[in-house]
C-alpha cells in the first residue's frame, strides 16, 4: 500500500491501487472531472482500484459522490477524462453496454412486475434460456432471504426488503463493478446495521468489486477496505479506514471522520514544534501547521505520566456516556482537550496530567 | 365495531352526491331507452310492447354500417391514441422549455370549439381551400381535388386533431406517475431506450392508454355532425342514422334499439381493445 501524502500535497488527484500487482488494475479513472455549466461538481481526479475491492466514496452531502459514481455507471457523461474498465475505455458507452450494475438510492424497483421478475429482468434482457434465469433468480432470491416474498409486487414490501430485491436485482448480472449509491440512507440504523452485515457478506461470497456511496464515516470504515474521502468536489484522501482515521491528510479529513483535538505547531525545515512545548521530527511543507489527537488517545492522571508528550491541565466539564465518560480539560497553554476514558473518577475542577504518544498524533496544514 | 358502521355510513353518505348524479343523469335515461326499444310505432305514437322486432330491423339493415363505424372509430381512435402518446412522451422526456411548450400548446388547443376546428379544416381541404388553391395554382392538377374534403379521410383528420388533447393529457399524467430511477435502472440492467419504452414504461400506461382510446372510439361513434360536415355522401356513421330515427322518421324505439346495438358493439371493441394492451404490455 502507498503511503499517503500529508500536508497540502493531498489536494493534488491521488492514484492508488496496487499497481504493482501485474500493471493494469480493474477500474482506471484519469483526469476525470464533471462541470454542470458554472458548477464543477468534480474536479479532474485520478483513481484507480482493484479487483475485489469493496471501495467506499465518503464525504458530506453535495462534494460530488453521486456524480462521480454515475459517471462510473454511464448516467453522466463526464466533462474530461476517461474512465477505463478491465483495460476497455468505456467512457463513451451507454450504460446499457458497460459491465457494471448500480443499486440507486430510490430503489427504482419496476411496479409491474414481482419480486421474481423484478430480479429477473436483466438476465431475460441478455436472451439467456428461460430455465437458467429461472434457477439463478431462485439462487439470488435465497442468498437475499426474500423466499416468502417472491410472488409479491414491489409495494408489498418494506423499506429493508426493496432495498435487498434492488440489490439482488443488480448482483445477480454478476457485474465487474457493483455500484451502490446511499443504498440504506433511508432506513433506520438497526435495519442499517443488519444490510451492511449482509452485504459485507455478499461481497465475500460473490467475489467482485463494489464502490458504495455514503456520508457516513461509521458505515464506510464498517464496509470498505478502502475508503476514498472527498471534499467540495475533490478527493482529499485514499486509503483503509485507519489511514484516513489514525492518519488523515487534512484539517477536513480529520473532523469529518471522527473528533479531533488539534494544537496550533510550526513546520520549519522538517521538525514541527508547538509554541512553548515540545518538537518532533515530520517532514513535510514548511510553515503553520496543526497537530492532532483522538480524544480516546488522550490520557488524564496516573495514565499520562508514562506518555511521551505531556501538559498540565483542569477538567473543566464532565459527561457520563455509558461505557465511557467525556472529560473537557483546559491545558494550561490556553487550548481545550476532549478526552474519552474509561475513568469514571475524575471530577470536574482537578487540576490533571495531559498526555499522549507520538505515535498517536498527526500533522495537518492549518 | 361502531366505528366500523359509522366509517361505512360514512363512504355511503360521501358517495350519495356522485350516485345521484350519475343516477339521475345518466342510468336512469339508459333504462328508460333500454324499455323503449322493445317497444313498437304505430302511426307516430309508440305503444308499449316486447318485442325484438327493431333489434332484428337493426341486425338486418344497419349491420354494415354499424361494422364501418365501429372500423372507422377504431381506427380514430388508435391513430389518436398512439399520436397522443407519441406527444405525451416528448413533454415528459424533454422536459424543460420544449415540453411546456408542447404541453401549453396542447391545452391551449382545447379552447377551440368544435365547430371552429371542423370549419378551420374545411377551410384546408375545401374546394377554395389551402391545399387545392396550391395544387391548382403550381399546376400539379388541372381542377381542385374534391375527395379531399368529402371523405372518411377528411373525417379521420378532423376527428383526430379534436381528440388528440384530451388523448394527450391522460397519457401525460400516466408519464408522470413513471418513476424515473426505474428507467434508469432498466438502462442499466442492459435495456436500450427502445427496451425501456417496452418493458419499464409502456406497462404502466395501459390504463390511460385504455382510457384515452375508449374515450376517442365513444366520442368517434357518438359523432353525427363531422361526418354530415365533411363526410360528404359516402359516409354516414351511426350517429347519422340513429339522429334521423329520433328526428325525421319519430321512431324512436327503432333509434332506441340502434343505439343500444352501437353501444354493445362499442363495449366489445373497447373491451378487446383493452385486453389487447394488457396482453401484449404485460410483464414478461
Ligand atoms: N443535474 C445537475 N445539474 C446541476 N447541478 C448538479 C446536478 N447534479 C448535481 N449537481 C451539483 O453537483 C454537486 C454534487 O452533487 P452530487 O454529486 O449529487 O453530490 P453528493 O452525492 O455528494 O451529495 C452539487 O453541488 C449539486 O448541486
Ligand atoms: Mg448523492
Amino acid at each position: 500500500m502507498m503511503a499517503m501524502k500529508h500536508g497540502p500535497h493531498a489536494f493534488e488527484p491521488v492514484l492508488t491501487g496496487a499497481m504493482a500487482m501485474n500493471g493494469t488494475p480493474l477500474v482506471r479513472l484519469s483526469g476525470l472531472a464533471k462541470d454542470y455549466g458554472e458548477v464543477r461538481a468534480v474536479h479532474p481526479l485520478d483513481l484507480a482500484f482493484e479487483d475485489g475491492d469493496f471501495l467506499a466514496i465518503l464525504g458530506p452531502s453535495g462534494c460530488g459522490k453521486t456524480t462521480l459514481l454515475r459517471m462510473l455507471g454511464g448516467f453522466v457523461e463526464p466533462s474530461a477524462g476517461r474512465i477505463e474498465i478491465a483495460g476497455q475505455d468505456v467512457t463513451a458507452l451507454a450504460p446499457e453496454k458497460r459491465p457494471t450494475n448500480m443499486v440507486f438510492q430510490g430503489y427504482g424497483l419496476f411496479p409491474h412486475m414481482s419480486v421474481r421478475q423484478n430480479i429477473g429482468y436483466g438476465l431475460r434482457l441478455r436472451g439467456l434460456p428461460r430455465a437458467e434465469v429461472d434457477a439463478r433468480v431462485e439462487e439470488m432470491i435465497a442468498l437475499v432471504r426474500l423466499e416468502a416474498f417472491a410472488a409479491r409486487p414491489p409495494s408489498a414490501l418494506s423499506g429493508g426488503q426493496q432495498q435487498r430485491v434492488a440489490l439482488a436485482r443488480a448482483l445477480i448480472m454478476k457485474p465487474k463493478v457493483l455500484l451502490l449509491d446511499e443504498p440504506f440512507a433511508a432506513l433506520d440504523l438497526k435495519l442499517r446495521q443488519a444490510l451492511q452485515d449482509e452485504l459485507r457478506a455478499l461481497h465475500r461470497k460473490t467475489g467482485g468489486t463494489f464502490v458504495f456511496v455514503t456520508h457516513d464515516q461509521t458505515e464506510a470504515m464498517a464496509l470498505a477496505n478502502r475508503i476514498v474521502v472527498m471534499e467540495k468536489g475533490r478527493v482529499v484522501q485514499v486509503g483503509s479506514a485507519e489511514d484516513i482515521y489514525l492518519r488523515p491528510a487534512s484539517h477536513f479529513v480529520s473532523t469529518f471522520v471522527g473528533e479531533a483535538n488539534f494544537l496550533a505547531a510550526t513546520r520549519a525545515g522538517d521538525t514541527v514544534a508547538i509554541a512553548g512545548a515540545f518538537s518532533f521530527h515530520a517532514p513535510g511543507a514548511p510553515g503553520q501547521v496543526e497537530v492532532g489527537i483522538r480524544p480516546e488517545r488522550v490520557r488524564l492522571g496516573a495514565a499520562a505520566e508514562t506518555a511521551e508528550h505531556r501538559f498540565r491541565g483542569r477538567i473543566t466539564d464532565r459527561l457520563f456516556l455509558g461505557a465511557q465518560v467525556q472529560y473537557t480539560v483546559a491545558l494550561d497553554g490556553g487550548a481545550a482537550f476532549t478526552a474519552v476514558s474509561g475513568d469514571a473518577a475524575l471530577a470536574a475542577g482537578q487540576d490533571i496530567a495531559v498526555g499522549w504518544n507520538g505515535a498517536d498524533q498527526w500533522v495537518v496544514a492549518q | 365495531m361502531t366505528g366500523r358502521i359509522r366509517a361505512s355510513w360514512r363512504s355511503v353518505a360521501l358517495m350519495g352526491p356522485a350516485a345521484a348524479v350519475l343516477g339521475f343523469l345518466f342510468l336512469l335515461p339508459l333504462v328508460w331507452f333500454l324499455v323503449v326499444s322493445f317497444y313498437r310505432v304505430q302511426l307516430f305514437q309508440m305503444i308499449p310492447d316486447a318485442s325484438l322486432a327493431n333489434y332484428t330491423k337493426v341486425l338486418a339493415d344497419y349491420a354494415g354500417p354499424i361494422a364501418f363505424t365501429a372500423a372507422i372509430a377504431a381506427a380514430i381512435a388508435a391513430i389518436t391514441t398512439v399520436l397522443a402518446f407519441v406527444v405525451a412522451h416528448m413533454i415528459w422526456a424533454r422536459g424543460g422549455a420544449f415540453g411546456a411548450f408542447l404541453l401549453g400548446a396542447t391545452l391551449l388547443t382545447l379552447f377551440g370549439g368544435y365547430l371552429v376546428k371542423i370549419y378551420a379544416w374545411r377551410t384546408i381541404l375545401g374546394r377554395e381551400g389551402v391545399i387545392n388553391s396550391t395544387l391548382v395554382g403550381l399546376g400539379l392538377v388541372k381542377q381542385p381535388i374534391d375527395a379531399l374534403l368529402y371523405s372518411p379521410t377528411a373525417v379521420v383528420l378532423v376527428l383526430v386533431s379534436y381528440l388528440l388533447p384530451f388523448a394527450i393529457l391522460p397519457l401525460y399524467g400516466a408519464l408522470r406517475a413513471v418513476d424515473p430511477v426505474s428507467i434508469e435502472a432498466a438502462r442499466d440492467l442492459g435495456a436500450t431506450p427502445a427496451g425501456v419504452l417496452r418493458d419499464a414504461v409502456l406497462p404502466l400506461c395501459v390504463p390511460a392508454l385504455a382510457t384515452s382510446f375508449a374515450l376517442c372510439f365513444l366520442l368517434t361513434a357518438g359523432d353525427f355532425v363531422t361526418p354530415r360536415l365533411v363526410g360528404g355522401t359516402q359516409t354516414f356513421m351511426m350517429g347519422n342514422f340513429i339522429e334521423s330515427q329520433f328526428g325525421l322518421r319519430m321512431n324512436v324505439p327503432l333509434g332506441a334499439a340502434m343505439t343500444f346495438t352501437t353501444l354493445v358493439t362499442s363495449v366489445c371493441v373497447i373491451g378487446a381493445a383493452w385486453a389487447g394492451l394488457r396482453h401484449f404490455l404485460r410483464a414478461k
